[in-house]
């Protein structure tokens, strides 16, 4: 069925498939019976497409009334109101200065979202304190086990790596002054103050914080975070407060390891300096004072919350979709080491000011 | 428990997914949420559930207001449309959860626990597979379990959302007859959301039918079929073809046929029949719509046949297949068609 015009006395009324066959082959007649205040009465027509709206435009710009279009045609004719000129807007140009406003915006809703959520979390673990037995120390037990055991083997070899590279590479023009002893004492310093809490730390963001933000993304958008919820339990308790509690215990148990370890790769290459093990171990143990240890120790249980605070964050933020948590993960990690890097650098100022 | 929804309305951002709507279901009735995809029947489900906020209006359950109850106080079932299974659990786990998370005073005891899951297992069916994982089940499986689970913790009210979406025709039919009966064992106050119109005729007591966030019919399966009050609920309730017409002395006028009309006089109208309320015949009557067939279908047991109408788009019959065969029709020829129903609705 093509396009068919019968005209009337001040109508014209107008049939069937309004295409562009149809269209085309009745637009001449139709524009030469068009009369100012005329109605054009569409309801027979069954089918219009571009074609047939821009006919229906062209006999409205004449004059004409368009009357009894069927109302699911009737959209495309309303967006060409010859009313309602029509716009094309271009998006604003974007200079550098609105770059750097999206950024500053970013990096601060990030920080208010995370500085809220260890908020929460703060005032929970006072709760859990005061009103015991709620908090599910199996779940982290579990966490802890298997993020520290996981994590422990990557972190041994880039922690013999640190030692070795650290040593090896002070050596070299220490030596020439023949104060190769001294190594022993920069690496042990630099060790167990910044490099192994710092180290640890990144690689746990990218483990740990990473299959916390993945695992709980995933929660999320199965919507076993709402199963969770409508069974009564409170996801922050059950599944955020034991992660980090874990996170916060393992960390330094991993960093004490780094440090061993990063110590033993020093004392090798020590050896083959010939500077005796015993000697280079002494040496290192002896300059490392208590205050140097447990500061340590104290900034990577921070670091520790942290990472575990911004992985289950992410991952609870998660959208919809699969792909949401892996732009979670990414986040996490990301958040994870500026974070670290924000907060090591507060620390630096505090143990500066305390004098330690 | 009876559960009141009171003008309630909720908007993202610009999008309105529902307007003002307004329904009561009431103690131990099984209710079903009949719409189109992205009508908003999850939308509402999760605020009867407390999981999703609404922007205006109130939820009472048992008269009280609930409205600013939170989940985990409002003692829901809730099955959702993707099962959302512990997957880390094995299916045991999975149902003795909910038990095994309550504060130690309301707490069962293990063996009261382990009484309970199996005795939920076995009513769905599936006691035998105790010690799988998820991810080792079928979507039928798994829909099941999670049933079990919103189970085991005795909510008051049990919301499911597409219970069966996933699963073919006929498990879904198993699985729904199985719903029904579990429903009249326990009669616990159900909402179930579904877009089969078939499977919300079937077992629901009443059915609610949706559009575009807004209530079109409440009413119980008979009464929606029957009388549909919107043309969208008569649209979604099954096939039907559409004449417009315009509407003379009370009668809308499809060729020679006539319907009796309410619209005033010239109005426009629409004429809705249903293909399988349509005869047809080789002679002319005075009432009859000539035709000709254009192509046959067979789908089992029926056979559908396209009729050309002028003045139309093209004409579904739907006829059984002996009778079918008994008219002998063939493609290309004319026709008559005569509907034994119709609806007419004023033109919108
Ligand atoms: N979080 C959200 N943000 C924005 N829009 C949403 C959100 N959730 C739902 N919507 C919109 O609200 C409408 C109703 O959604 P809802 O999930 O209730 O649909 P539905 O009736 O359950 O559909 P289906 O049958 O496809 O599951 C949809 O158009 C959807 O796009
Ligand atoms: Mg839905």
């Amino acid at each position: 069925m093509s396009a068919e015009l019968i005209v009337g006395p001040d109508t014209l009324q107008l049939r069937g498939r309004l295409d562009a066959g149809g269209a085309a082959a009745i637009w001449a007649q139709a524009r030469s019976a068009v009369t100012a205040g005329c109605v054009v009465d569409a309801s027979g027509v069954d089918y219009c497409d571009g074609a047939g709206s821009a006919l229906l435009f062209d006999l409205i710009q004449r004059g004409a009334r368009v009357d009894g279009l069927p109302e699911r045609y009737a959209a495309l004719l309303a967006d060409l109101n010859p009313d309602k000129p029509l716009t094309v807007q271009s998006p604003k140009p974007h200079g550098i200065a609105d770059e750097l406003a999206d950024f500053g915006k970013a990096v601060t809703s990030e920080f208010t979202l995370t500085m809220a959520f260890i908020g929460v979390f703060t005032a929970d673990i006072a709760r859990i304190f005061t009103a015991r037995g709620k908090i599910r120390w199996r779940n982290g037990f579990a966490v802890a086990s298997s993020a520290g055991a996981d994590a422990l083997p990557i972190i041994a070899l880039v922690a013999f790596l640190f030692g070795v590279i650290l040593s090896f590479q002070s050596a070299v023009p220490m030596r020439q002054f023949g104060a190769e002893l001294f190594v022993a004492d920069l690496v042990g310093l630099s060790l167990v103050r910044e490099l192994a809490p710092l180290m640890t730390a990144i690689l746990l963001a990218g483990r740990t914080g990473a299959a916390f933000a993945a695992e709980l993304g995933t929660m999320k958008v199965n919507e076993e975070i709402n199963a969770l919820v409508t069974l009564g339990l409170d996801p922050f308790r059950f599944l955020v407060i034991p992660r980090l509690l874990a996170v916060a215990l393992i960390m330094p148990m991993l960093t004490v390891c780094a440090e061993v370890i990063g110590l033993a790769g020093m004392a090798l290459v020590m050896a083959s300096f010939d500077v005796p093990l015993a000697t280079s171990l002494h040496r290192a143990t002896a300059i490392v004072g208590f205050s140097d240890f447990f500061g340590g120790l104290g900034k990577s249980m921070v670091f520790g919350f942290f990472i575990a605070a911004i992985g289950c964050l992410r991952g609870l933020r998660t959208g919809a979709g699969a792909a949401a948590v892996g732009e979670s993960t990414t986040r996490a990690v990301v958040s994870s080491i500026v974070m670290l890097v924000v907060v090591d650098g507060l620390f630096a100022v505090m143990f500066y000011i305390l004098g330690w | 428990m009876s559960i009141a929804i009171n003008a309630i309305s909720k908007r993202f951002g610009d999008f309105v997914a529902l307007d003002n709507l307004q329904l009561d279901i009431a103690s131990g009735e099984l209710l079903a949420l009949l719409g189109p995809s992205g009508c908003g029947k999850t939308t509402l489900l999760r605020i009867i559930a407390g999981l999703e906020t609404p922007d205006q209006g109130q939820i009472l359950f048992h008269g009280e207001d609930a409205t600013d109850t939170h989940v985990r106080e409002r003692q829901v079932g809730f099955v959702f449309q993707h099962y959302a299974l512990f997957r880390h659990m094995t299916v045991f786990e999975n149902v003795a959860f909910g038990l095994r998370v309550r504060p130690k005073k309301t707490r069962p005891s293990e063996t009261e626990i382990k009484r309970k899951v199996h005795e939920l297992l076995s009513l769905v069916q599936l006691d035998w597979l105790a010690d799988r994982y998820p991810a080792q089940l079928s979507g039928g499986q798994r829909q099941r379990i999670a049933l079990a689970r919103a189970l085991a913790v005795e909510p008051k009210v049990l919301l499911l959302d597409e219970p069966f979406g996933a699963l073919d025709t006929k498990v879904r039919k198993e699985l729904r007859r199985w719903l029904r009966r579990l429903h009249d064992e326990m009669h616990i106050t159900s909402v179930f959301v579904t877009h089969d119109q078939e499977e919300a005729l079937e077992v629901a007591d009443r059915v609610v039918v949706m559009n575009k966030g807004k209530i079109e019919q409440i009413g119980t399966p008979e009464q929606v079929y029957d009388a549909p009050a919107t043309p969208f609920v008569y649209q979604f309730l099954g096939d039907v073809n559409l004449f417009h017409s315009r509407v003379h002395d009370g009668w809308a006028e499809v060729g020679a046929a006539r319907f009796a009309a309410e619209a005033g006089d010239s109005d426009k109208a629409v004429v809705y029949v249903r293909p399988h309320e349509i005869e047809l015949s080789r002679v002319a009557t005075d009432k009859a719509i000539a035709g000709v067939i254009s192509h046959s279908r067979l789908l089992g047991a029926t056979v559908r046949l396209e009729v050309d109408v002028k003045d139309a788009e093209v004409v579904e019959v739907e006829l059984t297949r002996e009778r079918y065969q008994e008219g002998g029709w063939q493609v290309g020829e004319p026709v008559w068609l005569n509907p034994r129903e119709a609806r007419v609705y004023p033109a919108a």
